[in-house]
């Protein structure tokens, strides 16, 4: 590869894989994992570099997305049931927030890999529907039916603080 | 937005927020990157190579035609030697013998394992396993780590995740962490008896003592400016003198390779090398006198012996699988599949079927 496009990769990803790995932390939820995940998609980036620079970084999204799903369907994992559903909270405490966020954190790692797709793509990425459908090569009909069955599937195990009653505390 | 959007916003947001810090990932990048390359063009020749294969030779070729003569053959006739080892279908509890002496070391988990490693348990048929020496059983190590490479000696493996290393004591399975490492695991390297860890750094050598995990860094100024693709310190004969591979000036073509001292980092001398040496273990007759080098690193099927102290190519290999000289004149080639066994002119003297748990799995191998 020529040296302008070799400088032009190391800048890539000097600027942009610090980015590219809070994505693919949010979908791993693990540290190694993210690395390998943003590693390999790097490398198939490096691969096709003269062909893809002019729109390097929407070509590693996609594949840090597609990589993800693909490799959680062919290794042939369904919804990770969790254990002990995250507590719901009964009361709202100053901390209450912050207990959501933690339980929503964890049961976000319990979702199928597709749905976690959706929903880093849609809230940490602020992607459209129509977006979040072409980045994962699927319909928009799809991703919002995913979007709902992740947020149905959140809510029934952390619960929404919208409809949740408060029986005590001084907040009220 | 419901209140349960927001808060996945912001649990998204965290998760995102503790990501780990980029660490060198152009470097892992480029390097697992001219890998696909090379799968690529190999797979798009093979047909020719396949077919250019079967006219020539069954496996093992002498290239006659860029080559010095090729060296008179002085291994024992198949005839003479111990018989091939044949594996047991319990072969976990006991070392896999293999032709020329060695035995299977440490073999890494599978893929899968590999980029998602919590799920199931692992057993010898998909983890990280290594030789206990002392046993003579493999134990099976924490899938957590990426590859795990066997010492051709001694009771000490390196493992490997996420361009940082750790070595494992596979007497007892613990692993000492070490806080840095290579960008890719071919930037380690055991010495030939198992005493010492060769890492590459940026700035020059590292000897890693995997007893205590304490090292010594020797600078060598300049010696990576001018690296070869194939950036890596390697061992020379006997681990008396450390090889590093160099380029033409503004080119990308290997010029040679420079010689250094372990002690000093001193340049003792250059050797007008055609291309890099193979990065690994064994890849260095015991006597000295040969060095097996890639003559082209878009072609992984080749691979050639050259003299050490000339960069003389002396003869030419063709297949695939891992090359290793076991003896001054016999080479082990090691796919997860099987083991052969060549002595210098090409001549197969004999093969050893490995156990179908290792397909696709990186092997290493030493001496019991």
């Amino acid at each position: 590869m020529k040296e302008s496009l070799e400088a032009e990769f190391t800048a890539f990803v000097a600027d942009r894989g610090q980015t590219l790995l809070r994505i693919a932390h949010a979908l791993t939820g693990d540290r190694g994992a993210a690395e390998d995940l943003v590693q390999g998609a790097l490398a198939k980036a490096y691969a096709r570099w003269p062909r893809i620079h002019s729109d390097a970084e929407a070509y590693v999204r996609k594949i840090i997305y597609n990589d993800r799903v693909s490799l959680w369907r062919r290794i042939g994992h369904r919804e990770v049931p969790v254990a002990e559903p995250p507590d719901r909270p009964h009361a709202r405490r100053p901390d209450q927030e912050v207990a959501d966020r933690m339980a929503v954190r964890a049961a976000l790692l319990s979702l199928p890999a597709r749905q976690r797709a959706v929903l880093v793509l849609r809230y940490l990425e602020d992607r459209s529907v129509e977006e979040t459908a072409e980045v994962l090569g699927c319909r928009p009909g799809t991703v919002a039916s995913q979007a709902s069955r992740a947020l149905a599937k959140l809510r029934d195990l952390v619960g929404d603080a919208d409809e949740r009653t408060y029986s005590t505390g001084g907040l009220r | 937005m419901t209140r349960l959007e927001n808060t996945v916003r912001a649990a998204v947001d965290d998760l995102a927020a503790t990501a780990p810090r980029a660490h060198d990932l152009a470097t892992a990048a480029r390097f697992q990157g001219r890998r696909i390359r090379r799968r690529r063009r190999t797979i798009t020749g093979l047909a020719a190579v396949v077919l250019l294969s079967a006219v020539l030779v069954p496996y093992a070729v002498v290239d006659g035609r860029r080559s010095a003569p090729p060296p008179t053959p002085v291994a024992p006739p198949p005839s003479e030697l111990p018989p091939a080892p044949v594996v047991s279908r319990q072969w976990w509890k006991e070392p896999i013998r293999l032709p020329g002496g060695f035995v299977v070391t440490a073999v890494s988990q599978t893929l899968e394992r590999q980029i998602d490693g919590k799920t199931g348990t692992s057993t010898v048929a998909n983890g990280n396993l290594v030789l206990d020496r002392a046993t003579g059983s493999y134990r099976i190590l924490a899938p957590r780590y990426q590859t795990v490479i066997g010492a051709p000696a001694g009771r000490y493996a390196l493992v490997y995740r996420a361009n940082r290393i750790g070595i494992a004591d596979t007497t007892t399975g613990e692993v000492r962490q070490l806080g840095y490492g290579p960008a890719t695991p071919l930037g380690a390297q055991w010495s030939p008896d198992g005493t010492k860890l060769l890492v590459t750094q940026d700035r020059g050598m590292r000897f890693v003592d995997p007893a205590t995990g304490t090292h010594r860094d020797v600078d060598t100024p300049g010696g990576l400016k001018e690296c070869a693709d194939e950036c890596f310190f390697g061992w020379l004969a006997g681990g008396t003198e450390i090889s590093l591979p160099q380029r033409r000036a503004g080119s990308r073509d290997v010029a040679g390779i420079q010689v250094y001292s372990p002690e000093t980092g001193a340049v003792l001398r250059t050797v007008p090398f055609p291309s890099s040496p193979v990065s690994g273990q064994n890849a260095v007759s015991p006597d000295g006198r040969y060095v097996l080098v890639d003559p082209d690193p878009r072609d992984r099927t080749r691979r050639m012996f050259v003299e050490a102290g000339t960069g003389r190519i002396a003869g030419t290999f063709v297949g695939s699988g891992q090359m290793h000289f076991v003896a001054a004149d016999l080479i082990l080639v090691v796919s997860s599949a099987e083991a052969r066994l060549y002595d210098l002119s090409g001549r197969l003297l004999q093969t050893t079927q490995m156990p179908p748990g290792l397909a696709g799995r990186r092997i290493s191998v030493g001496r019991l």
